[in-house]
């Protein structure tokens, strides 16, 4: 996550400081502010992939998925998936003993989504709410997968539902997806239910079990159920596939050429 | 030099459709009307009306008068006079650079935190140009005629120091009677007399408490109804009856109560902050300096941010934003200044003084916008500034370990269920399945059993007797009932075995029924799928045979560390998996 330097050139009289006197600004917030004036401070990629995607050789996510690249910069998921939709399921406060006293900070638990076929999640804990807002979207971004859907009876139409019984366990919980006939809805508990529809998924039925009260453990047990809709081999998938060059190999002269560029 | 003024820049189109500083028919010079006429939208003018205003040289002047430009400067140089000058001395003597800046002056935008505008000799030039990206509310007004020049200061930055007390609105939980009977006090300096007077206490530090002064003082009523003053508080030196004390730092049922006081209140904070985040925060809303309409509250910070400076924070570290933002409107309303807390006589003094001091912004120090900031709330006592300073201090290191799932634990969650053969509604499925078993002897986990019912069926079979006693018909024999509780009884007294009809049925096949009968139904959710999945078999043994295996190891783990003896090889072979599975 590349934190822009502070934005210290924002000085001048109508701009944003750091210290008192400046409203009820404050680092975080300032920072925050001051980037988003700008159109987001310009990009400077640190991975290669984020070169790649930056200079537009990558045009969509599902190379990075075909090759299994790591994404270490959240900048790249906004550049690929403009669409993305954030939610905020929840945010607690969390008590930390430390020697001065006891330290309470925010905990965000957010859910992002473009309802087509990518989730992700994220948590973060800050001492300001917004910090641990933004912190949990950018993580959120980092952790997006793709979702396979199908269809329950019929290939009519766009896909609609999970594409065969897929379960996920985290902690105690086990959450389990079934496909459903189109028109069902989401048959699901409320927070699942959500992640469910930020993925692009239809109609579902759901089953839980384990101690679905700790809700964390219940909404990262349907995200796992819903990253093993694409681990699930189909009959449809049983083609030959041929095997293609991955990106760093394919614009392997490209990336020499741009380090050689930013050398100066 | 003269001919840059003449020449249309390319961002005039917009600027004359732009619409602002009212009329600008007038007849003169073509295109160039609009911008004279204007009075102290463009720039341009402006800057001819200044630069005017300084120096006037002979050719201007003439032109000035051609064109029948009133002498607007006039009114721009209300104020400015020294400054103009020595911007103008400063633009002439660099003739050059200031020509550059001045041709193509709308289509160049300077940034907020441009180098540009810190520069001395233009600052004259871009507060002319600064108003029209500011408020506009009031350019009918010519404010030659105002005098503001008692309000203006040296300083530019004198925040108000002095505020009135912080309104509190509190009963007082000791006096007895019902809660509208007891004493309303507005001021927490005679809530503390009071106190001390009638109920002899003096809490110490009960400005800390004072964002959950209600809490506060109905914790320690209750806690007093239990416990007497004498174990908790020691009596200050003086009078009889005597005064207790109540210090937190000494006094462990204070902190106490102080802490849980503490949590509930964040708790219902942040529940009302997630309650405002769904509904009011993405209701449009009119910005407070200009008459833009923002369609939700990020939009709105946003735009006051970059359009107005004006900087309260970010929405997501307020609370009660409504209330916030209607404060502020009110302040406004009535002519005072936000930040300095000075009342002028007009919303147009009022307006010239905040945009020439730049104070679009609250003063930090006004104890009255605590409530609204989330930070207050996590731990009271500490303002902050003391947090913010804090936070500079704090290592990241144990941020990593504080993001895990496990945290979350949620009561909320339990969806209501209402039974199938009657109305009744239980606050749970597994409860509603164990009441269902009770009264009508309908064990879900048996009738699976029986029939080999899959998880398709069984959805289907609880969905066509939703539907049925919705409609008050058995579903089994299709006796058509009168009402539920006639159902209720004739299904207790049949029993569950006649209720699943025999599997060549078209209910099973009926796509219909696969939809939810109701939205939301938990019981959908709720029934144990064990017997369903042949996973979940595997599952189970390979299970068995891991605990096995780990257990084996465990045992030759211990044999070795009792005998450490040299022969390694035979210890090594001992551990590894495969021999023990």
């Amino acid at each position: 996550m590349a934190d822009a330097a502070p934005a210290d050139s924002r000085g001048g009289r109508g701009g944003f400081g750091r210290g008192r006197g400046r409203g009820r600004g404050g680092r975080g917030r300032g920072r925050g502010r001051g980037r988003r004036d700008d159109g987001e401070q310009a990009w400077n990629p640190v991975t290669k992939l984020g070169r790649l995607v930056k200079d537009g050789k990558i045009k969509s996510i599902e190379q990075i998925y075909l090759f299994s690249l790591p994404i270490k910069e959240y900048q790249v998921v906004d550049a690929l998936l403009p669409k993305l939709k954030d939610e905020v399921m929840k945010i607690t406060p969390v008590q930390k003993q430390t020697r001065a006293g006891q330290r309470t900070r925010f905990k965000a638990y957010v859910a992002i989504g473009d309802h087509d076929g990518h989730v992700g999640l994220g948590v973060k804990c800050a001492k300001e709410v917004a910090s641990a807002i933004r912190g949990a979207i950018i993580l959120a971004k980092l952790s997006i997968i793709p979702v396979r859907r199908g269809y329950w009876g019929g290939k009519l139409g766009a896909p609609h539902t999970v594409p065969a019984k897929v379960t996920g366990k985290c902690g105690s919980v086990i959450c389990r997806l079934v496909p459903a006939p189109r028109g069902t809805g989401l048959v699901a508990a409320p927070t699942p239910k959500m992640i469910l529809s930020l993925a692009g998924i239809t109609d579902c039925y759901t089953t839980s079990r384990g101690s679905t009260k700790t809700l964390g453990n219940f909404v990262k047990a349907a995200f796992i159920a819903i990253s093993n809709t694409y681990s699930f081999l189909t009959p449809d998938l049983w083609a030959e596939t041929a095997f293609s060059k991955d990106p760093y190999q394919e614009f392997t002269d490209y990336l020499s050429k741009a380090a050689e560029k930013n050398k100066f | 030099m003269a001919d840059d003024w003449q020449t249309v820049p390319a961002r005039q189109p917009r600027h004359a459709s732009r619409g602002r500083g009212g009329n600008r028919k007038e007849p003169g010079r073509d295109g160039q009307q609009h911008r004279s006429q204007s009075r102290s939208r463009a720039g341009q003018s402006e800057g001819r009306g200044w630069r005017a205003a300084g120096k006037q040289s002979q050719p201007q002047q003439a032109q000035q008068a051609q064109q029948g430009w009133r002498t607007g400067s006039k009114s721009r140089s209300r104020s400015r006079g020294p400054r103009q000058a020595a911007a103008t001395t400063a633009a002439d003597a660099d003739g050059v650079a200031f020509k550059l800046e001045t041709s193509n002056m709308f289509a160049l935008h300077v940034g907020k935190g441009s180098r540009a505008r810190k520069d001395e000799g233009l600052q004259g030039f871009f507060e002319a140009r600064d108003d029209e990206e500011e408020d506009e509310a009031f350019d009918a007004i010519d404010d030659s005629d105002l005098d503001v020049s008692g309000y203006e200061s040296e300083d530019d930055r004198d925040e108000a120091t002095e505020f009135p007390p912080v309104p509190v609105r509190v009963h007082c939980s000791f006096c007895c009677g019902a809660e509208h009977d007891r004493a309303l006090f507005t001021d927490a300096a005679e809530l503390a007399a009071h106190l001390r007077e009638e109920h002899r206490m003096v809490f110490k530090n009960l400005s800390h408490m004072v964002l959950l002064l209600q809490k506060y003082l109905d914790a320690w009523a209750q806690k007093l109804s239990e416990t007497s003053m004498a174990e908790v508080a020691r009596p200050l030196d003086e009078s009889e009856p005597p005064v207790y004390h109540i210090d937190a730092a000494q006094c462990s049922a204070d902190k106490d109560i102080r802490s849980r006081v503490q949590k509930e209140g964040l708790v219902e904070v942040l529940a009302a902050q997630e309650a405002e985040r769904q509904g009011p925060a993405r209701a449009p809303r009119k910005c407070l300096f200009c008459k833009r309409v923002c369609e939700d509250r990020r939009d709105l910070f946003r735009h006051g941010y970059r359009e107005h400076s004006f900087n309260i924070g970010l929405p997501d570290n307020l609370v009660w934003v409504d209330d916030f933002l209607a404060i502020l409107e009110s302040k406004l309303a009535s002519q005072q200044c936000l930040y300095c807390e000075k009342t002028f006589t007009s919303a147009a003094v009022l307006r010239k003084h905040m945009r020439k001091k730049k104070h679009f912004k609250i003063s930090s120090h006004n104890r009255l916008y605590d409530r609204f900031y989330v930070v207050n709330y996590l731990e009271p006592g500490k303002s902050w500034e003391a947090i913010e300073n804090e936070n500079a201090d704090e290592s990241d290191s144990d941020d990593r370990k504080d993001d895990s799932w496990e945290d979350w634990d949620d009561r909320a969650e339990e969806m209501p269920a209402k039974s199938l053969f009657d109305d009744r509604v239980l606050s749970s499925a597994a409860e509603c399945w164990d009441y269902m078993v009770r009264e009508f002897g309908f064990d879900i986990h048996r009738i699976r059993r029986d029939h080999g019912l899959d998880f398709y069926k069984t959805i289907a079979l609880i969905n066509a007797i939703r539907r049925c006693s919705a409609g008050n018909k058995c579903f089994a024999c299709c006796q058509q009932f009168a009402d539920s509780a006639a159902l209720a009884a004739h299904s207790r007294e049949e029993g569950a075995a006649h209720l699943v009809p025999p599997s060549d049925t078209s209910m099973w096949e009926d796509k219909a029924n696969l939809r939810p009968a109701i939205d939301n139904d938990p019981l959908l959710i709720g029934f144990d799928d064990d017997d369903d999945d042949a996973d979940a078999g595997d599952e189970e043994s390979s299970r068995k045979r891991l605990e096995e295996s780990k257990r084996i190891l465990r045992n030759r783990l211990s044999q070795i560390s009792l005998d450490a003896r040299p022969d390694d090889t035979v210890a090594k072979e001992a551990v590894t998996p495969h021999t023990a599975l």
